[in-house]
């Protein structure tokens, strides 16, 4: 036992070299410079004044959210419905222009102020709705959480790095002209080969850990952490999510379900490298594999689907889809790619 | 103890036109045995097809009867080979390559074994030194201690004494010499002088036919 130990931890610190740790924290440096420059979302609303709105009507919903909301609506058609009489009104002499002028701002205030308050219909719309299910939604203010939790999706960078960094392990001992020694040896191959595997998905874990800690810092250094404990379904773009989860336990599933794509993506490169024995077609392979359900992701129906958004992991789709079929999906693909890996015969290294 | 005996029955290896060898037929017993050819008579070919690197195109290959691809781990647990390309990962140092390979070979090795090993080898100074700084002779040196780590019943060497300095060369070939007993050894080598009074038999080897057997040093 010590001896396979020994093992992953020799393979462990060629993994974690010099070399591989600069590029992750390159990599790091570059999520933080893509973050800053990523565009903030357009909306057809002012957020400031949705912003006030939210602050008005903050926490559950009660009877003062519910008279709040009539009162606004009442505003918003006493002041459309004038707009025509106050015309008349003011062409006819019958106001003065001071009067005719403080309509027309109260009117432009209110022209300004309905996209926003439609959205806040929507929202209360939606929050009715679901508490006929025993749920208690809170209004807070969700449009850059919503923004967040959005943009969850597969870390292409991170896919990036794991794919050049297992394959230049992978092709290390030929790089370094020690195959020819290591391969005669008795635990020099379908051993060596898991002890790599095991080690690679150690270094996979860390790393994606890591990497997701870092984006999820980016998050909080300009969000702060008062929306964690907020229920999920109170963002109404993220209620039709199966699972009765907080914001936080959200993005510690989604972030979970990524690393362990990662980890199965792992098994993949073994097993495409196993077969290839080339860097660079198995690169290719490995990127075909890991990218076509994106390119055919609206073609794909079904059971399918499900499966595959375990790929995109676009964390909406997949919990609402139910989780089980990705996690199973990925599962499955992982056994088949360890038992080919161990047991299928694999391509000779050539005496060129 | 089971009598050992290495035996080619009409080893052939093609790659696509080129026959690297041709209907090789021998049985090697405990001994040294020098395989000497020119470049591409097939040297290498035999000892990384004995060292399951690649495989016959037909023939087979039997240790003590059994066919040794057949015994895959099992023969893989006796054999040691070191090749002509001889290389390390540049960032290990040479106790840590020692103890790399011990674990492969399935061999305990624990620190003051290291040592001993390096020291026979003389690395004892250069133990804590990156091999990536290495000369040519002190990789082949370290590739000696590696193939003598799991104390092996075959050992093949292609081209060992390259890069070695004179002294390290007779060094070398007494280090044979006293492992010889019982144990097969095959030696592959374009510098006659290097089996000269080394092998027991001496193989000649052309375009991947054995040409001919001759006694050696008896």
């Amino acid at each position: 036992m010590n001896s396979i130990f020994s093992l992953i931890k020799m393979e462990l610190r060629k993994l974690f070299s010099l070399r591989n740790s600069l590029i992750f924290i390159a990599l790091l440096l570059l999520k933080v410079v893509i973050w800053n420059m990523t565009p903030y979302t357009e909306y057809d609303f002012s957020k400031e004044v949705y912003g006030k709105y939210i602050d008005e009507i903050s926490g559950e919903m009660t009877a003062d959210t519910d008279t709040f909301i009539e009162k606004e609506e009442r505003r918003f058609d006493e002041l459309f419905s004038k707009q025509e009489e106050i015309e008349r009104k003011y062409n006819n002499d019958e106001i003065t222009l001071d009067e005719y002028s403080d309509f027309n701002f109260e009117l432009v205030k209110a022209q300004n102020e309905l996209p926003a308050f439609n959205e806040i219909m929507l929202k209360y719309e939606y929050f009715k709705a679901i508490s006929s299910d025993s749920k208690s939604p809170i209004f807070f203010y969700d449009l850059d959480i919503s923004e967040y939790l959005s943009s969850l999706k597969i870390d292409y960078l991170f896919v990036v790095f794991l794919v050049f960094v297992i394959m230049f392990l992978l092709a290390q001992d030929k790089d370094s002209n020690m195959h020819e020694m290591i391969t005669p040896t008795i635990k020099g191959r379908g051993y060596l080969i898991n002890v790599r595997l095991i080690s690679s998905l150690i270094f996979t874990l860390i790393f994606g850990v890591m990497s997701a800690c870092g984006e999820f810092l980016l998050f909080l250094n300009e969000n702060g952490t008062s929306y964690l404990n907020m229920k999920l379904y109170s963002i109404e773009k993220f209620g039709s999510c199966d699972y009765n989860l907080t914001v936080f336990q959200y993005i510690i599933a989604v972030y979970g379900i990524r690393i362990f794509w990662s980890l199965v993506l792992v098994a993949i490169i073994f097993l495409t490298y196993k077969f290839v024995k080339n860097n660079i077609s198995s690169i290719f392979i490995v990127f075909t594999i890991t990218f076509i359900p994106l390119l055919f992701d609206s073609m794909i129906k079904g059971v399918c689907r499900n499966a595959l958004m375990g790929i995109q992991l676009s964390g909406v789709s997949v919990l609402e889809n139910s989780v089980h079929m990705s996690l199973l999906a990925g599962i499955v693909t992982f056994l088949i790619a360890l038992a080919l890996m161990n047991y299928a015969p694999s391509k000779r290294i050539r005496n060129r | 103890m089971e009598k050992r005996e290495l035996t080619f029955n009409n080893v052939t290896k093609k790659y696509k036109d080129i026959t690297a060898l041709d209907d090789f037929t021998a049985t090697l017993e405990p001994g040294i045995y020098g395989l000497l050819g020119p470049n591409g008579a097939g040297k290498s070919t035999l000892m990384k097809c004995i060292a399951d690197i690649i495989r016959p195109t037909s023939g087979s290959i039997l240790y003590n009867g059994k066919d040794i691809y057949a015994q895959g781990a099992k023969f893989r647990n006796i054999i040691s080979f070191m090749p002509q390309d001889l290389g390390f990962y540049p960032s290990f140092n040479a106790m840590e390559i020692l103890h790399y390979f011990a674990l492969l070979k399935n061999v305990k090795l624990d620190k003051e074994q290291i040592n001993q090993t390096l020291d026979n080898v003389n690395l004892s100074e250069y133990k804590k030194k990156k091999v990536g700084g290495f000369s040519g002779g002190m990789k082949r040196r370290l590739g000696i201690a590696i193939t003598l780590l799991n104390d092996p019943e075959i050992l093949i060497l292609d081209e060992p004494t390259a890069g070695l300095d004179p002294e390290e060369r007779v060094r070398f070939k007494q280090l044979l010499a006293d492992m010889s007993k019982d144990r097969i050894i095959i030696l592959a080598t374009h510098i006659v002088s290097d089996i000269e009074n080394l092998a027991d038999n001496i193989l000649f080897i052309k375009k991947g036919k054995l040409i001919d057997t001759i006694k050696g040093r008896d």
